[in-house]
């Protein structure tokens, strides 16, 4: 069983036509990607005109020449240029830390706060993950002033997140006034009730599809409504059912911002997440780009991982941040995350964009490397790949994706 | 692959397989089962004994994951092999000196007194923070 697509009938390939880059058929289009996530999207037609090799006067050829598709036009500079600025030789360090508050003492705190200006990077976001701001609030006060003083002191622009379930008017305006972007952990369940309010105004939301969600054009509404500005809808499980009901939500979700998208400010934060969020073209977050910290201060690859002692590379007591790729579970991690690696992850077209991590086939399937023909993980977002670059097709859909500051000319 | 007193048995056939691939698929199968290893000179014999009691049908699966496992171990020695200039060429420079710490700032080393005033700030927040519980 593959994930990947194959011709019926393969075009012929002139040797030296094309330069290298991966295909997948979506509808009665092909779409082509490089390792950086340049692509085009062509009838069979064009894909085997491309193969057969361009000549100049072909409508094509500026475009594809363009993009890099061309190997007799093929601008190496810029190729090595974009290798070192878009793969691990120009990475300054994990940039994203998810602080897990529930249950962690002040002391703990404040250790994991120094553990995180001890990594480099020219900007820091704190992540901080807790259910209910009244249980954790003296800790959540004290990362939020401290972290803001740490960015002062040391010059880095550092942007603070709390997601939560609830919190109070007062708690949201604390951090509102400190810059905190609030975040909503939600499930949907149903349909929405549009005069129902969420918990706390927040400006982001993460929303897990109960089983039984309905009316993904309805919730769209819902969200606008109550200012979200961005969703992240998320599956109930990872599993065929949880797959299946998630695709035709999120089908749903995105027509509705499709046909909304000029006058709504509400956004999909797939797209931003995969389509302009993959700074490595690896897949995933663990360790390049986000460490999590447990209420213990207990270091991991990412918050994935945050449960698996596995996973686990230090305590922030003792862990300095110089010893990472000493530790055994953070070299599996990053040697796993090269798709240059794994069987069909070499191959496929979305892997400039893949976000499904080690820790992510680590809890799927109890293997860090995952066996993607069978990784429901792969499914969920080759779905979602797929449902974004079928709709290229459409002007609107890259205006939107414009106004999201996500650049796919 | 063929069940055998509520066991699977299974033959690899050398040197398509190695021990390698076999020990990955033990690995994906973790406490589930026991996997015991015979070899002559052209196959290993492999025999899957499940930590309890299961049906054919759940007995085929766990054998099938086995197999999976090891195939997809196998393949990927050789994709890994195959793009090795590539990756050996990323991953190198970053295992070696990729995760340099941040240095000490250098106004806390050069004025002490710039130190020892933001650990008295950091410790009245400390205190701060205290006093809500």
């Amino acid at each position: 069983m593959s994930r990947l697509t194959s011709f019926e009938k393969p075009p012929k390939l002139r040797p030296g036509a094309a330069a290298p880059h991966q295909y997948r058929l979506l509808g009665k289009k092909v779409l082509i990607t490089d390792e950086h996530g340049r692509w085009a999207l062509l009838t069979p037609a064009e894909h085997a005109r491309l193969l057969a090799g361009l000549k100049p006067s072909d409508p094509l050829w500026p475009e594809l020449q363009a993009r890099g598709f061309v190997a007799g036009a093929f601008d190496f500079d810029a190729a090595a240029r974009r290798q070192f600025e878009r793969s691990l030789l120009s990475w300054k360090g994990p940039a994203s830390h998810v602080l897990l508050l529930d249950g962690m003492g002040l002391e703990t705190a404040r250790a994991v706060v120094e553990f995180v200006f001890r990594c480099p990077g020219p900007q820091l976001t704190l992540e901080l993950v807790f259910r209910d701001a009244s249980a954790v609030w003296a800790v959540l006060w004290f990362v939020v002033q401290y972290a803001r003083r740490k960015g002062e002191w040391t010059r880095r622009p550092v942007f603070l997140i709390a997601r939560a379930r609830t919190m109070s008017p007062d708690q949201a305006d604390f951090l509102r006034s400190h810059g905190v972007t609030r975040a909503l952990t939600l499930e949907l369940a149903g349909a929405p009730v549009m005069k129902t309010s969420p918990p706390f105004r927040a400006q982001r939301a993460r929303a897990v599809l109960a089983p039984g969600a309905v009316e993904p054009r309805a919730w769209a509404e819902w969200f606008e409504k109550w200012g979200f500005e961005s969703v992240r809808l998320e599956p109930a499980a990872l599993d065929e059912k949880g797959v299946a009901d998630f695709a035709s939500f999120h089908d749903g979700f995105l027509d509705w911002l499709l046909e909304h998208g000029e006058e709504a400010n509400l956004r999909d934060e797939w797209a931003s997440a995969l389509l302009a969020g993959r700074r490595w073209s690896l897949p995933g977050m663990d360790i390049l780009e986000q460490l999590a910290y447990d209420a213990t201060g207990r270091v991991f690859a990412s918050e994935l991982s945050a449960a698996s002692s596995e996973s686990c590379l230090g305590g922030v007591g003792e862990l300095r941040y110089q010893d990472l790729p000493r530790r055994e579970a953070a070299n599996a991690a990053i040697a796993a995350s090269h798709a240059d690696n794994q069987p069909q992850c070499s191959q496929c077209a979305y892997r400039p964009f893949c976000a499904v991590a080690p820790s992510l086939n680590q809890r799927l399937q109890s293997n860090l490397w995952g066996q993607t023909p069978a990784s429901s993980a792969c499914v969920l977002q080759m779905g979602i790949l797929d449902r974004f670059f079928s709709r290229f097709v459409d002007e609107k859909w890259f205006l939107l994706l414009n106004k999201w500051h996500v650049d796919m000319t | 692959m063929k069940i055998v007193k509520g066991a699977v048995a299974v033959k690899f056939g050398k040197p398509l397989y190695g021990a390698e691939a076999l020990a990955a698929g033990a690995l994906a199968l973790g406490k589930r089962a026991q996997v015991f290893v015979g070899e002559t000179k052209s196959v290993f014999s492999v025999e899957i004994v499940p930590a309890s009691r299961l049906t054919p049908a759940a007995l085929l699966a766990l054998g099938g994951e086995f197999l999976n496992e090891a195939l997809n171990h196998e393949y990927r020695q050789r994709v890994i092999q195959a793009n090795a200039p590539l990756t050996r060429a990323v991953l190198a420079p970053l295992f070696a000196k990729g995760f340099p710490a941040v240095p000490a700032d250098p106004l806390e080393e050069l004025e002490p007194q710039v130190k020892a005033d933001r650990v008295r700030d950091v410790e009245e927040l400390l205190a701060q923070a205290r006093g809500m519980k």
